[in-house]
């Protein structure tokens, strides 16, 4: 089980919310996860380095040149909101406010 | 001619070929059995969408050939999963966060089976990006197992598979994170391949868990796969992880002679929490691979026992991140009612998600932050590199390595959504297959007492997809029956 504490301050990172009743849901279900995932510590690595050593050593990496860029109307098509060359959101300038506020 | 949604995606390019029927006969073929099941009072849930201009594409594809052109795979349909983007066509990830998102570009792999003449037959249901292991969680419901409506199709490739069992499509796409194809594979009765990794280009396959990540194939034959693997596979340039040469692509395929061959029966695997019908089956597998010639083996791999909570660190890990693009700015759901930024981010993101994303961005956010990354992250990486190296050293000695698919049978739709850790263990004997990147096949090898399909996996050596796929070709063609 984990605390609210950690809750809140995860949940503040995850940028979602959850009500009351999902919350000790959540609290008990995650600890029992994080409980179960922690069996790992039975394993000895000390000094063994975390390099993967297989295949996924092998990125390749693209010739840089200029390439044709994606044409911005099939972006612009999905935005929930764009005016103007800009996607716009919500006003930012109250959280500002707090953040000059709590400072 | 035989029925048309009984023929084999091969089986259908040689009636193509010998003039038996029209492309745009076989895509009114499964267009018509997709609408009778939609009737069915418990429809099968396999498409979240067929395409109405599918025909259109078969019709292309028939003057085309008429005319003397088209590919490899002229005129053949093939199912999609719904995270797999098809230039103009949604693509949600089964997410009430992506609906009505329409894929600006085609995926690599897409690009590839169109230009050898794939038709696109439909959008198959999964998982709600590809996490979960039953098809289940779904923002547009359970799809069901089509050998009994009332039990889970395996996920999350789930619509794919349950698509090719009930013959509404002869081969289809899924993609594979820790199971994803091989699971539904098994549950359904039919062949699975997760590639190695590096085989099949990633890009324009929407990431779950990019180091884990690899699209499969589904279908009733070995040799359906290896045909599409032939026209889909290859060095990518937009995917720096996509093989660096290009790799044999097994088509056309023959028999595998197994006598000489050595292949390792895994006891992490065959243990504990294996249903006693399944560890039948699999030892009945085993005994026909002797009867063949091959020299099996039973090995023990204690860090196997490790792969699923290695799992579950590294993937959350990393969809955290990759889900973090997901805030209704450019894309997707946008909770229009949110007064300030912050307030959009997080009532978009509340209302969009389903809850196992939220667990396991939660279980990301977690692993990955200050405090918490040394004791899980890292360490979980470090015991996936002590995995590989151990693997990839088993196998300068063996052939293949055999276990179950799944350590149980199908299970009856509902009963583990609600419970995390159970559904998790269904991943048992898969999740390694994508820490180490190997290729892994799931083949139907039996049928419980309950009439439920059971499935066994064979592991390969890195890039070994054509071995794989010859040893499946000879079980399908010399043991299937027994």
């Amino acid at each position: 089980m984990i605390d609210d504490k950690t809750l809140q301050s995860i949940l503040s990172l995850c940028k979602f919310s959850l009500t009351a009743q999902e919350k000790e849901h959540f609290k008990e279900q995650i600890g029992d996860i994080l409980s179960y995932v922690e069996t790992l510590n039975q394993v000895a690595t000390k000094d063994l380095d975390s390099d993967l050593g297989n295949a996924l050593d092998s990125m390749s990496f693209r010739e840089d040149k200029a390439a044709p860029g994606f044409p911005p109307e099939r972006v612009v098509a999905l935005s929930p909101d764009f005016q103007d060359s800009f996607f716009t959101v919500p006003r930012i300038i109250e959280e500002m406010d707090e953040i000059e506020g709590e400072g | 001619m035989q029925n048309i949604r009984q023929l084999t995606l091969c089986g259908l390019k040689q009636a193509l070929e010998n003039k038996a029927c029209t492309s745009a006969e076989i895509v009114a073929a499964f267009k018509q059995a997709y609408s009778e099941d939609q009737c069915h009072a418990k429809p099968l849930n396999a498409y979240i969408e067929f395409f109405n201009d599918s025909i259109d594409s078969a019709r292309h594809a028939d003057t085309l050939r008429a005319e003397g052109q088209g590919g490899l795979l002229s005129g053949l349909p093939l199912a999609v999963k719904d995270n797999i983007m098809i230039q103009g066509k949604e693509a949600t990830c089964a997410s009430r966060i992506l609906k009505g998102f329409t894929a600006p570009y085609s995926a690599t792999v897409i690009e590839r089976l169109a230009a050898e003449g794939a038709v696109f037959l439909g959008r198959t249901n999964m998982d709600e990006f590809a996490m979960g292991s039953s098809c289940e969680y779904s923002c547009y419901g359970p799809t069901r197992n089509p050998l009994n409506r009332d039990y889970a199709a395996g996920g999350s490739s789930g619509g794919s598979a349950c698509a090719v069992a009930a013959q509404l499509a002869p081969c289809a796409l899924g993609s594979d994170t820790g199971g994803s194809v091989r699971l539904p594979a098994s549950f359904c009765g039919i062949y699975g391949l997760k590639p190695s990794y590096g085989m099949l280009s990633r890009y324009g396959l929407i990431a779950y868990g990019s180091s884990l990540d690899q699209i499969g194939v589904l279908a009733r034959s070995p040799e359906d796969i290896a045909l599409v693997l032939k026209a889909a596979a290859g060095h990518d340039p937009q995917d720096g992880t996509s093989a660096a040469a290009d790799v044999e692509a097994p088509f056309p395929l023959t028999p595998l002679e197994f006598k000489g061959k050595k292949i390792a029966l895994v006891k992490e695997f065959t243990e504990k929490g294996v249903d006693p019908e399944v560890y039948d089956i699999t030892g009945r597998f085993a005994g026909w691979l002797k009867e063949q010639g091959a020299h099996v083996v039973e090995i023990s791999l204690p860090l196997l026992h490790f792969a699923v909570p290695c799992y579950y660190i590294i993937a959350p890990a990393e969809a955290s991140s990759n889900l973090a693009r997901f805030d209704g700015v450019q894309y997707g759901l946008r909770d229009e009612e949110a007064y300030s930024l912050e307030e959009m981010y997080v009532s978009t993101r509340t209302k969009g998600f389903g809850t196992e994303v939220k667990r396991r961005i939660f279980i990301g956010n977690y692993v990955l932050s200050s405090g918490y990354y040394d004791a899980y992250y890292k360490k979980a990486q470090a015991v996936r590199s002590l995995l590989s190296r151990e693997c990839l050293k088993l196998f300068e000695d063996i052939d293949f390595m055999l276990s179950p698919t799944a350590p149980v049978p199908p299970f009856p739709l509902g009963s583990k959504v609600d419970d995390p850790l159970a559904m998790y263990s269904t991943d048992m004997c898969t999740t390694f297959a994508n820490l180490t990147g190997l290729p892994a096949l799931s083949l139907p090898a039996g049928i419980t007492k309950a009439g439920l399909p059971v499935g066994v996996q064979l592991t390969g050596g890195m890039f070994s997809e054509k071995s794989l796929l010859q040893a499946a070709l000879s079980w399908q063609t010399r043991g299937a029956g027994l």
